[in-house]
């Protein structure tokens, strides 16, 4: 697949990591030969510096065997120039980074030749948005059009599942739970079996139908506070569209931003948001603004250190759910051991978005594990497979991954031992970062 | 300032105007009566003054915002002196100063009188006082606009100065299209009215006259008695229709005439004066009946929504002597008055638009106690409202108030009394007409001395021309050549 990426920033970067950890052909066009040189030793493929909106450059590069095109540099209509020019000279796939909300119509870009503009900040403020009103919840995914959801959450100190094993927990509630499969301690990632200790602070996934999730989560959290007032720091095009979205859906929001005239644009757009002038780190004025009412606390603003302390502040304030917004992913371990319940990067989630377009055998949709570097992975039973037919606990399936779900004929079931795997079935797959490779080879089956 | 530009324009509008006066010469013929020769001699005048300027004066550079605001002060005011002449040459208003105050009174609208009987004049007197209104209605420099390719780029400078409101809307790109729109809308009202109210039973010459005065919102009636005179409740609730449409804004009528009839319910101004006018009519039926002033209940509600739609659009026109109403009726028409109709419209006062965004701004400084850090922004028809325009919004409420307090302490020097001195001040800047006291709707101003009259045709000119464009002429700045 020969692939071609313009734009070496950190999207770009991100993208080309992902890209190359297969056997792909990719082309990395930059125009800042500094850029280049930065980030040449870390990625096998070949470096082009050019313009990446120029039909010269592009069609040096070659585009008629082009299989995707994705222009993610930091300007949008650099992005959609190029993908139009792509387009013209024969790319089979041009995918845009666009990220400016006036190019949009109904969440689509009305451009011709743009097979997929990524919005990363759509998909940020999706996400936060799924987070807060699934009650207890810390991170939400959905697979199959939603027929299966995961969810994170954290198990707070003197919960009653704390110290008790998962067997234990299962047995409690007849086995009638959502399945546990990954368990996020620390800065470690473990796939948990049936005598794995739950600890306070774990931050547990579980997969399943909607309603099994949500009874679990019942079990797992005390918490039910419904989502009626949420605060925001950081009155961005982020934070804006976030409160567009949770007031559409009719919960009360306020914003807080420390620069006046970025209050003043967000009060022109928000009509029944209450826009605050100060530092989403100042006590007096969270205080003063009834933090301790608010059920969700939101901070999103460009500065990821802020980011951090304000939810630290709101929560030790009184304030429900926390979510943080954080690109650089030293920082995720910390999060949990600090207290802020979920974290969301766009810039990541924009190469993970990207690279699903790169075909990887049997991969159907790959999603990031929050900022862990585990991947969720929905999967198609190849026919070729040689174990077809067998139990799933006969066969030497990857030890770092879980299969979280299995959808037989669109119907969701919980796997178990003895669960069979036919042609045709799509599976989840949890998968720590060692074992992604080795699961996609399990269900490519005799391809490779 | 360009002098010449200024005085080029009113040329222009003298020979308008001097067209309209052939009108009520032919109305004269027609009923033969002997004061046509008069209407003639003072078009004849017009003609003579505005065509002279006009070659006189031939090339000259485009019109600017400075004297857009000259050209509509002064055109305003000489075509108000223009348009008394017929009134003092015929001898049916023998002092001048009483001839240019009904003749300012009918083309700001206001209609305010100074006549005493008013029956005994001649049909082209009464047919000419009508048409002064149906011309300052819709704005005789906007009619020039429509009419006269020559005014150019200045259209929109003159617009702007004329018509009512915080903000000259465009419906068209060109300035001419959106005035010739305009001025259709209002014909075509004013044509219905006519039908409506000859289908009522009106003779067609009060039925012409009344509808030039309800469109206009002016309020000169051939009754002494005004629309009380005709006794017929069917003309009444037709007026009272009629009225209100002439409140609320013509770009809106425009609109829903173009088949966008959902523009009234979207627009919150209309959705304000409509309140206004619900809530005030609720509140005086239900005084008036529980006093029993009115034997029965649908006679009350008449009465009270013709009183109360005749004030806030400030037409002026008057079913019954509301002075004879209890004090809170006075109180609460005084406060109409200085409301006034919408922006767009053919009313005057501070405007609907001006009072529910000086509300909203009232209540954003409540709310700023509560959250001190909060940023606020003011939200009109679902939009952001420009800090530029509360600001003049601001100001055109500071300055009305100024001006206002000013009229009631210069009458009141005069040795006016309390009352007359506000009903007067109010009635006048916000061209309503029938005040309080001695200026109530039963009599007339026709007592006033010199001095005052003239005062109240500035207050006229002021409230018509929505006090910047007047005010800003007494500024030295805006007469620096430049």
């Amino acid at each position: 697949m020969k692939i071609v990426i313009i734009g070496a920033g950190a999207v770009g970067f991100q993208l080309a990591r992902i890209i190359t950890r297969r056997e792909h052909d990719l082309i990395l066009v930059e125009m800042d030969q500094e850029q280049v040189d930065k980030v040449s030793e870390h990625l096998d493929c070949r470096f082009v510096v050019g313009n990446g909106v120029s039909p010269t450059v592009l069609r040096e590069i070659g585009m008629k065997d082009c299989d995707l095109f994705a222009s993610v540099t930091d300007r949008d209509e650099i992005n959609i120039i190029a993908c139009q020019t792509a387009h013209v000279l024969g790319a089979r796939v041009k995918v845009a980074r666009v990220r400016q909300g006036h190019y949009y119509e109904d969440n689509r870009l009305v451009l011709e030749g743009i097979d997929m503009a990524i919005n990363p900040l759509h998909e940020a403020v999706h996400s936060i948005r799924e987070i807060l009103f699934q009650t207890g919840a810390t991170e939400v995914h959905e697979f199959a059009g939603g027929k299966v959801r995961i969810i994170g959450t954290r198990v707070e100190p003197g919960s009653k599942v704390e110290g008790k094993t998962l067997a234990e927990i299962n047995r409690t509630l007849g086995g009638n739970i959502a399945l546990v499969t990954t368990i996020v301690r620390g800065d470690e990632t473990l796939i948990p079996s049936g005598d794995t200790v739950i600890m306070a602070d774990d931050q547990v996934f579980m997969a399943g139908t909607r309603r099994l999730v949500d009874r679990s989560l019942i079990y797992f959290r005390a918490d039910t506070r419904r989502l009626s007032k949420v605060m925001i720091v950081g009155a961005n095009a982020m934070g804006r569209e976030l409160a567009r979205d949770l007031m559409a859906a009719g919960v009360k929001v306020k914003i807080i931003d420390r620069n006046e005239e970025k209050c003043r644009r967000a009060a022109e757009k928000l009509r029944h948001a209450l826009v605050l002038h100060g530092e989403g780190t100042d006590t007096e004025l969270l205080e003063s603004e009834g933090v301790k009412e608010m059920d969700g606390f939101v901070s999103v603003s460009s500065d990821e250190e802020t980011n951090i302390m304000a939810c630290l502040l709101a929560r030790h304030l009184g304030a429900g759910k926390t979510v943080c917004l954080v690109n650089r992913p030293d920082y995720v371990p910390l999060l949990p051991i600090l207290g802020v319940d979920s974290a969301v990067s766009p810039r990541l989630s924009t190469s993970t978005w990207i690279a699903r377009f790169v075909k990887r055998g049997a991969v159907i949709n790959a999603e990031n594990l929050g900022l862990t570097g585990a991947e969720i992975l929905q999967l198609g039973v190849g026919r070729k497979c040689s174990w077809l037919g067998k139990q799933l606990m006969d066969l030497d399936f990857p030890s770092h991954a879980v299969i979280g779900a299995v959808l037989k004929r669109g119907r969701v079931v919980t796997p178990s031992g003895d669960t069979v795997l036919s042609a045709g079935d799509e599976v989840v797959v949890f998968a720590l970062p060692d074992a992604v490779d080795l699961v996609e080879e399990f269900f490519a089956g005799g391809d490779s | 300032m360009n002098i010449k530009v200024v005085i080029k324009v009113l040329g222009f509008l003298m020979l308008v105007c001097a067209g309209c006066l052939l009108l009520p010469a032919l109305v004269s013929l027609l009923y033969r009566e002997n004061d046509w020769i008069w209407f003639l001699a003072s078009a004849g005048i017009g003609a003579v003054v505005g065509g002279g300027i006009l070659l006189l004066l031939r090339d000259t550079p485009d019109l600017r915002v400075r004297e857009g605001f000259a050209v509509v002060a002064f055109g305003w005011f000489f075509i108000g002196l223009l348009g008394a002449l017929p009134f003092w040459f015929s001898g049916q208003i023998p002092s001048f100063t009483d001839a240019a105050f009904e003749s300012i009174s009918g083309f700001t609208t206001t209609g305010a009188s100074i006549l005493t009987d008013i029956e005994s004049h001649s049909h082209g007197t009464l047919f000419w006082r009508a048409l002064t209104h149906w011309l300052g209605g819709m704005g005789i420099v906007l009619l020039a606009v429509a009419i006269l390719p020559l005014l150019g780029v200045g259209g929109m400078q003159l617009y702007r100065a004329e018509v009512p409101g915080p903000v000259a809307e465009r419906l068209t790109p060109r300035i001419r299209e959106t005035a010739k729109r305009l001025w259709g809308v209002y014909f075509l009202l004013t044509v219905l009215e006519i039908a409506a109210l000859m289908v009522a039973g009106m003779g067609p010459f009060d039925s012409i006259c009344h509808s030039f005065a309800t469109m206009a919102t002016g309020g000169f009636s051939n009754h002494n008695a005004s629309v009380g005179g005709y006794a017929t409740p069917a003309v009444e609730w037709i007026i009272i229709l009629f009225m209100f449409l002439a409140g609320a804004n013509f770009s809106l009528h425009y609109l829903a005439l173009t088949g966008r009839w959902r523009v009234y319910h979207k627009d919150e101004e209309f959705r304000f004066y409509t309140f206004i006018v619900l809530v005030c009519v609720l509140i005086l039926t239900g005084v008036l009946i529980s006093i029993n002033f009115y034997p029965v209940w649908h006679d009350a509600l008449r009465h009270t929504l013709f009183q109360v739609v005749s004030i806030l659009t400030t037409t002026g026109f008057g079913t019954s002597d509301y002075l004879s109403w209890p004090p809170v009726a006075h109180a609460l028409l005084l406060i109409l008055m200085t409301i006034g109709g919408c922006a767009g419209s053919t009313g005057g006062g501070i405007k609907v638009m001006r009072v529910f965004i000086l509300l909203r701004h009232a209540k954003l400084e409540l709310k700023k106690m509560l959250h001190p850090r909060g940023v606020f922004t003011l939200w009109f028809n679902n939009r952001a409202l420009s800090p530029a325009l509360l600001t003049n919004v601001l100001g055109f409420f500071l300055l009305y108030m100024v001006v206002y307090i000013a009229g009631v302490l210069i009458l009141t020097f005069g040795g006016r009394d309390i009352v007359t001195s506000v009903g007067a001040t109010a009635a006048t800047l916000g061209n309503i007409g029938p005040g309080l006291g001695l200026v109530g709707p039963t009599s007339n101003y026709a007592f006033l001395m010199d001095w005052e009259k003239w005062l109240l045709v500035l207050f006229m000119l002021i409230g018509r021309l929505e006090i910047f464009t007047v005010l800003v002429l007494f500024l030295p700045g805006a007469w620096r050549r430049s």
